[in-house]
């Protein structure tokens, strides 16, 4: 593990000159381009176009931290990245280099008064892994096996200055007006901001796992707020294993199914009943048992769902608005994905995109269960999500379309649908009723 | 040193240190002279003379009490033993400078007050440093042993420079850090140590070296 975070530029000037290498590399691309053009005339700035975004893609993959997760987010949201990319995206994650056992002693000392070994019966000098931005060490006190998280130092300066690196790159990638970018990365920046609170995550995990603890197939682990701190967490240890390492293990349909469900009926219940959902459903943070059963840890990022949007969003998804043209537009226009001074090319084009998009990413939703293990249907979204990427006149607009809510809403269900998609469960797809039955209302 | 009050009485010697402090708070700078420095103290200039020849070489023992105050703190700790040697650079450097913290504004105001940009040079170091020097030659020693640092022959020598380098680099940074609790301090300690021991630790270097010798002896470049 110490191996691969060394290879990680971590200074602010390491990760600087990575962008200064991308900045020579895109440079070399547009000569590049302009040296064939010279040649054939006839060339337009697609292929300009591919190559710049692997290179940034390839600097962005190196940096880790905020600076690919904003990259990572914004691609998903705009579609801009073909397949190939936002499959490597989704496997990113966060990673910091180790903190050093004085310094975790001394983090202990500041935040909690005493060292580790003092609160704790045995503490694992060395992290046994790396959590979002710190590390986890393990510890044990009477009976308890407890994880112990701490954070890097310095986190929320640097997610500050790394969303600064990143924006005049995004800004090119996405072909976003910086207006509209700085909307979306003031949601961004955020939410990392609260990921770096660990006082406030204490809070909410306690919260959220109360209010799931009805389900029999989830399990949380118990949180110590007095060995708590803004820097440190401290919480059970959860046993089970990384939906990697589960799968390794072969478990039965039935077993994949019986997690599968509790999943979704998991984020269907914080979606539409607490309107507060857990916005990071990469498989680090679930811990799966053979006999069925999902440990749920990392509650750092927590997205509210504003009542407004909730009403107008999910709306959408419901099969009978596909056939209403009327009211599906003014939905489109109140959730800002159509815009007032669009000409009424544009706005039958992107009606078309988003009743498309609505179409596919709404399936497991229009019937009463689904099969995530179908792999055609993964097929068909990524297919679209190409075609989209290559198409012209999206490229060319520069609006942003969506409000800033959808970027962690439409994340959570990405992660979700993937991960039901590793595990291949076929589930029954509860949702409340409003989401199927015809729409009666007039807005 | 640390309590607070003064010592006037004659019965014992007075507590130096602590009115040099007492003064430089209140004033806002370093006295300009022995004499100053005495009248603040209602102390005759005598009894200084006696203990210290000059202000620096008092400024000199407040250095060199926070260093032995620094180390006898991190070796009374059982597990201090037990570190590796790149732990305890990193345990002294992190105690060193939270010691520091409580007399934040007074080496603010005596650091600043060195017109020289070199105060890194300045008399008041000199204990200080030959007693750290000694410390990180006995780490360093050490850290042979136990392979994490190469012997290199020659440039063995320099290392102790290196060490009291970036101590004085750590004092710098943390004089100039605005970041709650001085956290970027605490990356800068990390990344410092962690560089300088990369660095003396077996390294591509050596391999070139190696290389480069060979090459050299066997004429065949």
């Amino acid at each position: 593990m110490k191996k691969d975070q060394k290879s990680i530029p971590t200074s602010k000037i390491a990760r600087a000159t990575k962008f200064i290498q991308t900045g020579v590399k895109l440079g070399g691309n547009y000569v590049k381009h302009y040296a064939k053009k010279m040649v054939n005339p006839e060339l337009t700035k697609d292929e300009l176009h591919e190559d710049n975004a692997k290179d940034i893609y390839d600097t962005l993959s190196q940096l880790k931290g905020s600076a690919l997760k904003v990259a990572q987010m914004m691609s998903m949201d705009k579609n801009v990245l073909p397949k190939a990319y936002t499959d490597r995206f989704t496997m990113a994650q966060y990673s910091a280099p180790p903190l050093s056992y004085p310094l975790v002693v001394k983090t202990f000392k500041q935040n909690l008064g005493k060292t580790p070994t003092e609160i704790f019966d045995t503490f694992s000098k060395e992290a046994i892994n790396a959590a979002s931005i710190g590390q986890v060490h393990q510890a044990t006190l009477g009976n308890k096996k407890l994880a112990v998280k701490i954070q890097y130092p310095g986190v929320a300066d640097s997610i500050k200055s790394d969303l600064k690196m990143v924006k005049p790159f995004a800004v090119r990638l996405l072909n976003m007006n910086e207006k509209d970018l700085e909307m979306y990365m003031g949601e961004v920046e955020g939410k990392l901001l609260e990921e770096a609170d660990y006082e406030l995550e204490l809070k909410r995990s306690v919260e959220i796992s109360k209010a799931c603890k009805h389900f029999p197939d989830l399990f949380f682990a118990e949180y110590y707020p007095e060995y708590s701190s803004k820097r440190i967490l401290t919480m059970d240890w959860l046993d089970g294993l990384h939906l990697p390492d589960f799968l390794q293990t072969n478990p039965s349909q039935e077993i994949r199914n019986k997690i599968g469900q509790a999943l979704w009926d998991f984020y269907d219940y914080q979606v539409h009943t607490l309107r507060a959902v857990h916005a990071d459903p990469h498989p680090g943070n679930f811990l799966l048992t053979q006999d069925g059963k999902i440990g749920v840890i990392d509650f750092g990022c927590i997205k509210e769902i504003p009542t407004d949007y909730y009403d107008n969003y999910f709306i959408i998804i419901n099969p009978h608005l596909l056939t209403d043209d009327d009211t599906l537009l003014k939905r489109f226009k109140q959730l800002d994905f159509i815009l007032e001074q669009d000409t009424p090319e544009q706005q039958a084009f992107f009606m078309n995109i988003f009743k498309e998009m609505i179409r596919l990413l709404g399936k497991p939703f229009h019937t009463d269960s689904f099969d995530f293990g179908n792999d055609d249907y993964f097929q068909e979204i990524y297919q679209y999500a190409e075609k989209l990427a290559k198409m012209e006149e999206l490229r060319k607009t520069n609006q942003a379309r969506g409000s800033r809510h959808g970027l962690y809403i439409n994340r959570t269900y990405f992660g979700l649908y993937s991960i039901l998609n590793q595990l291949k469960a076929n589930i029954k797809t509860t949702k409340p009723e409003f989401l199927t039955k015809p729409v009666l209302e007039n807005i | 040193m640390a309590k607070q009050n003064k010592n006037k009485t004659n019965e014992s010697t007075p507590n130096w240190q602590e009115l040099y402090i007492q003064f430089v708070l209140e004033h806002n700078k370093r006295p300009q002279s022995a004499y100053e420095f005495c009248k603040f103290s209602s102390l005759s200039e005598e009894t200084f003379y006696e203990t210290y020849g000059t202000i620096d070489a008092l400024e000199s023992d407040i250095w060199l009490y926070f260093f032995t105050e620094t180390k006898s703190q991190i070796q009374a700790d059982e597990q201090y033993q037990a570190y590796s040697v790149r732990e305890k650079l990193l345990a002294f450097d992190y105690t060193w400078l939270e010691n520091l913290r409580s007399y934040r504004s007074f080496i603010t105001l005596v650091l600043s007050s060195h017109s020289s940009p070199m105060w890194q040079k300045k008399a008041s170091f000199a204990k200080f440093k030959e007693e750290f020097t000694n410390y990180a030659q006995e780490l360093l020693s050490e850290a042979q042993e136990t392979g994490e640092v190469k012997n290199r022959n020659v440039i063995n020598n320099a290392y102790p420079k290196v060490l009291w380098g970036q101590t004085l680099y750590l004092l710098n940074f943390w004089i100039k850090d605005s970041s709650s609790n001085f956290e970027q301090t605490d990356a800068a300690v990390e990344k410092t140590v962690n560089l300088f021991f990369d660095m003396a630790g077996h390294s591509f270097i050596d391999s070139f070296v190696d290389f480069a010798k060979f090459s050299f002896q066997s004429f065949k470049f």
